[in-house]
């Protein structure tokens, strides 16, 4: 046996040597990356044996990539070395430990979002126990869900009690020799949402991360993991309209939803993290992979999303429609103020026949921000009738911004009808002029222009949340006229 | 050794053989350029904006140097090709695989203050001039083809018109490419250099033998030869302020060659540009089309339509920069595919972040007719300032059902239907050229050649009713 192969067989088959004894005495691992780190967070988790060598095949996958350069975003080469892989979920002592802790700016942000005041301490992250018991909240809308079937839990809890689910789907949609960050999380990921849908049910409530309390302390890596089956179907809500309090740099999270026949899935984020200070110092890193598979036929997958956090945000929500006669739908509103960068937009792979899809992408920059829109649109040689209508619209506030359009068109089949359109213009003084004589003031002259700009995407949210994300994007503006 | 390499010992073998090779300055030129060439290497589809377009053929083919045609064949080419044009022009310069030929050429009285020559003579005569201007618009640090253009420039055209001269009528450029025993390579170069408010209209064709059937059968007979020839030209215009340029680029090369082109444009205040731009031969046509806008007031319009067919590769790269405040520019690109065609269209426009008050327009349409066609098409902004009015659309479709129905409803034969709706498609652009005498000719060639892409045998509307058809189902 070669040197090699003996150190192979030592990481695959044998324990590790030196044992976690010790790393349980403490809550999270030492900073860096190895094969023994991902073994100690598969054991920490309990995980079946499959889930440990998925993990570890993403890991030497990962090691083979290179950080991915082709975006417009730029951002200091991050040390992957420096980073705990994993922590379990912030102790109450980490945390502040009252409201009276917690920055004022974040405060005044929740009292103008109207958010109720014991959400603001757990949003904040104070120690939600100490305040209130929410944990029964969650536990009734368990028991709804559980009546009519729905699973509903958190990605470690999935992977105890449903690894048949999760074997079957986990990386179908998104494996982890997608990208570098697909990878990674795949890796090292902690936690996350699951959700499954049985056949022939309409999930009785709009599901939310929001709910599962304990998800809203995951650290970096999540994963989510939606399954609707034939004839059901489920709008699920991510994130929440106030700022986290949170100091993680890298937020690398994968999403995977699959729809078989004549499922609809509905998945809404609204995003809202930490975005940096004025000078463009701090924030958080956004680079995500969201993808969903219209697997049967008939189905229908809808991203709708408005970013307004982060300090850099990367994703693309895509639709791969393979199933003849599926729907994908991409709805976006992407702010960038300051100095936030925004690379993001979706891929819409047209596979079955007489497939459709929708893009509607709305770019806001104002101050330094960068915004771009990134898509691609491509037709299958057997894709016949497909048809695809993309529209993305950039708004430009200010003279130090930018805005870009990187739009992919790819056709194989000539039946296929793809109409793609692109503006880029400011606010025209007409439209400010109309509204300041009418006594109206600049700030909501602007708020209210730029809200018609994004009515078509906020018309696709449920209702609470397109009023608080009207009010988010009033706030996420500020100071950024006159 | 690999394509690149073996284009570079070209140059290596034959530098003795370009023209000016004893003058310093000239040479300077073509080693950084050699230099920059032997770095970059031919493009790969890794490359962004080479991802849809592989040289494979290209890189295949064993090329060698263009000689010169002896005489006979030459004077045989003014019957067979000049005379049939149907398209006189006053000022002509005929090229043949790359070489001026002053016989087959006729350069009348051309206003004073203005300098129209192969670019050859003047190497040899104006070598101050272009030793200053030479290469210095034409950027070829990141195109390896305009690195390689320049290392083996030799021939082309020279052009300088001073202040205030206007020339009349169109400058006709024909590129005439013959069949070879060897692979060959051209490499034209045009310089064109407007002073203050000059004006004028050039026509820049490539033409291959074996597109013009009648008349030359039994000459090409003699010459049947299966070669991949290649044409890499690259053209530089600087617009100093207030000249105005029409530019028109026929590409009627043969479907076996590889043609790629560069062109490169800088604006300076208040000058207009107007390229008209049709692909319609070469199994593989690369256009990169470089505007910089920068000064202010400056206007660009690009028109062009591609039409392809069998296994026919097109690629637009277009990339207007503005750089200046109140710079206009528009864009229309159409396509035609058939067979298994392939296009690819990539629209950039940059506006910088001093370039306040711009405006910026874009559009490609395609229509998709072959089963196995494939179109990929990508325009691209890239805004930096907020006081812009910018706007782009692509669309991929096929003809309107309603139409071809009205049509049909009324006795038109189906393939009729189709190829008026397609010429109708085609003319949006076409109907954009202002010099009659060229929309008259571009329009012929590019509706006899679409006709025939529809199979040959399709009637015009004219031609049914003149011969008193009028319209009536014709199969």
């Amino acid at each position: 046996m070669t040197t090699q192969a003996k150190n192979l067989e030592r990481f695959v088959g044998g324990e590790y040597p030196h044992g976690f004894v010790t790393e349980l005495a403490t809550d999270s691992l030492p900073p860096g990356l190895s094969e023994s780190v991902i073994r100690q967070i598969s054991a920490k988790k309990n995980e079946p044996e499959f889930m440990l060598q998925w993990r570890l095949q993403a890991y030497r996958h990962w090691l083979t990539l290179d950080v991915p350069t082709w975006s417009k975003v730029h951002y200091p080469p991050i040390n992957y070395d420096d980073i705990i892989y994993y922590s379990a979920p912030k102790s109450a002592s980490s945390g502040p430990q009252s409201l009276d802790d917690v920055a004022p700016e974040i405060l005044q942000t929740y009292e103008k979002l109207g958010i109720p005041l014991h959400e603001r301490a757990q949003l904040a992250g104070v120690a939600v126990d100490a305040v209130f018991d929410s944990v029964s909240v969650a536990t009734t809308f368990k028991e709804k869900l559980a009546d009519v079937g729905v699973i509903f839990c958190s990605f470690s809890e999935a992977v105890q009690k449903h690894p048949e689910l999760v074997q079957q789907y986990l990386g179908s949609v998104v494996p982890f020799t997608d990208n570098f960050y697909a990878a990674l999380n795949a890796a090292v990921f902690s936690d996350g949402s699951f959700c499954y849908v049985p056949k022939g049910t309409r999930c009785p409530m709009e599901l939310s991360t929001y709910f599962r309390i304990n998800s809203l302390n995951t650290g970096q890596f999540e994963r989510t993991l939606i399954i609707v089956e034939d004839n059901s179907y489920v709008s699920y809500l991510e994130g929440c309209t106030a700022p986290m309090r949170d100091e993680h740099q890298l937020h690398a999270a994968v999403v995977e939803l699959i729809a078989l026949n004549n499922a609809e899935i509905k998945y809404a984020t609204v995003q809202n993290w930490y975005p940096g200070d004025k000078e463009g110092k701090g924030g958080i890193y956004n680079f995500v992979t969201k993808r969903g598979l219209c697997q049967g036929n008939y189905s229908k997958i809808s991203w709708t999303q408005v970013e307004t956090g982060s300090a850099i945000t990367w994703k693309y929500p895509s639709v791969i429609l393979k199933g003849d006669n599926s729907i994908g739908e991409f709805y976006s509103v992407a702010l960038t103020n300051n100095y936030q960068q925004a690379d993001t937009g979706t891929k819409m792979t047209h596979i079955g026949k007489n497939t459709t899809s929708t893009i509607i992408s709305k770019g806001i920059s104002a101050g330094h921000g960068s915004n771009a829109y990134r898509g691609l649109v491509s037709v299958g040689q057997n894709a016949s009738n497909a048809k695809n209508y993309s529209q993305c619209d950039s708004l430009l506030l200010g003279a130090h911004c930018s805005a870009h359009t990187f739009p992919y068109i790819e056709v194989r089949h000539p039946s296929a009808k793809i109409e793609h359109e692109a503006t880029t213009s400011k606010i025209s003084d007409e439209q400010l002029f109309y509204c300041l004589q009418r006594g109206i003031t600049a700030e909501n002259a602007v708020s209210m222009i730029i809200n018609g700009f994004c009515k078509d995407i906020f018309r696709k949210l449920p209702m609470e949340f397109a009023v608080e994300a009207q009010a988010l994007m009033e706030v996420s503006l500020e100071g950024c006229t006159g | 050794m690999n394509a690149g390499e073996r284009l570079l010992k070209d140059y290596s073998q034959n530098k003795a053989r370009l023209a000016g090779h004893s003058m310093p300055w000239l040479t300077g030129i073509r080693e950084c350029a050699r230099e920059s060439f032997a770095v970059q290497g031919l493009p790969e589809v890794s490359d962004e904006d080479w991802k849809y377009t592989k040289l494979t053929q290209l890189a295949q083919a064993n090329y060698g140097f263009a000689e010169r045609l002896d005489s006979t064949f030459i004077a045989s080419l003014a019957d067979n090709v000049l005379n049939k044009l149907i398209f006189a022009a006053e000022h002509r310069l005929v090229f043949v695989n790359g070489h001026y030929n002053e016989s087959l050429s006729t350069i009348n009285l051309l206003p004073e203050g203005v300098i129209l020559t192969s670019l050859a003579q003047a190497i040899e005569e104006h070598a101050e001039l272009l030793s200053s201007t030479l290469g210095s618009i034409a950027d070829y640090a990141t195109h390896p083809f305009t690195a390689l253009n320049t290392a083996m420039l030799s021939d082309g055209v020279f052009l300088l018109a001073q202040k205030n001269t206007k020339i009349e009528t169109p400058i006709h450029c024909l590129f005439i490419s013959t069949a070879t025993e060897q692979s060959v390579v051209n490499y034209p170069r045009l310089l064109l250099l407007l002073d203050e408010s000059a004006e004028l209209t050039l026509v820049e064709h490539y033409l291959d033998m074996a597109q013009l059937k009648s008349g030359m059968a039994q000459t090409l007979s003699d010459h049947n030869f299966i070669n991949h020839n290649l044409t890499n030209c690259v053209t530089e215009v600087l617009l100093s302020p207030h000249a105005h340029m029409d530019h028109y680029k026929l590409q009627y090369d043969s479907t076996d060659t590889s043609h790629i082109a560069a062109m490169y444009v800088e604006q300076q205040r208040a000058s207009t540009f107007t390229s008209h731009s049709y692909s319609v031969g070469a199994a593989l046509a690369r256009n990169d089309i470089q505007i910089k806008l920068v000064d202010s007031q400056a206007e660009c319009i690009l028109n062009g339509a591609y039409l392809v067919a069998g296994r026919q590769h097109v690629d637009y790269h277009t990339q207007i920069e503005h750089l200046a405040p109140g710079c206009n520019s528009r864009q229309i690109y159409k396509g035609v595919i058939h067979g298994r065609g392939r296009a690819v269209f990539n629209g950039k426009v940059i506006i910088h972040s001093q370039a306040q008050q711009s405006s910026a327009n874009q559009l490609n349409k395609n229509l998709l007719l072959g089963e196995k066609a494939e179109v990929d098409t990508k325009p691209e902004l890239q805004i930096y300032a907020d006081d812009v009015k910018c706007s782009h659309g692509a669309t991929v479709g096929q003809l309107d059902e309603q139409a071809l129905f009205y049509l049909q409803s009324r006795g038109v034969c189906k393939k009729d239907a189709q190829n008026w709706l397609v010429n109708g498609f085609v003319s949006e652009v076409l109907k954009l050229i202002d010099n009659p005498v060229l929309r008259e000719f571009i329009q012929l060639t590019v509706i006899a050649h679409l006709n025939q892409l529809a199979g040959g045998d399709v009637k015009s509307l004219q031609e049914l009713i003149s011969t008193g058809e009028g319209v009536m189902p014709c199969h």
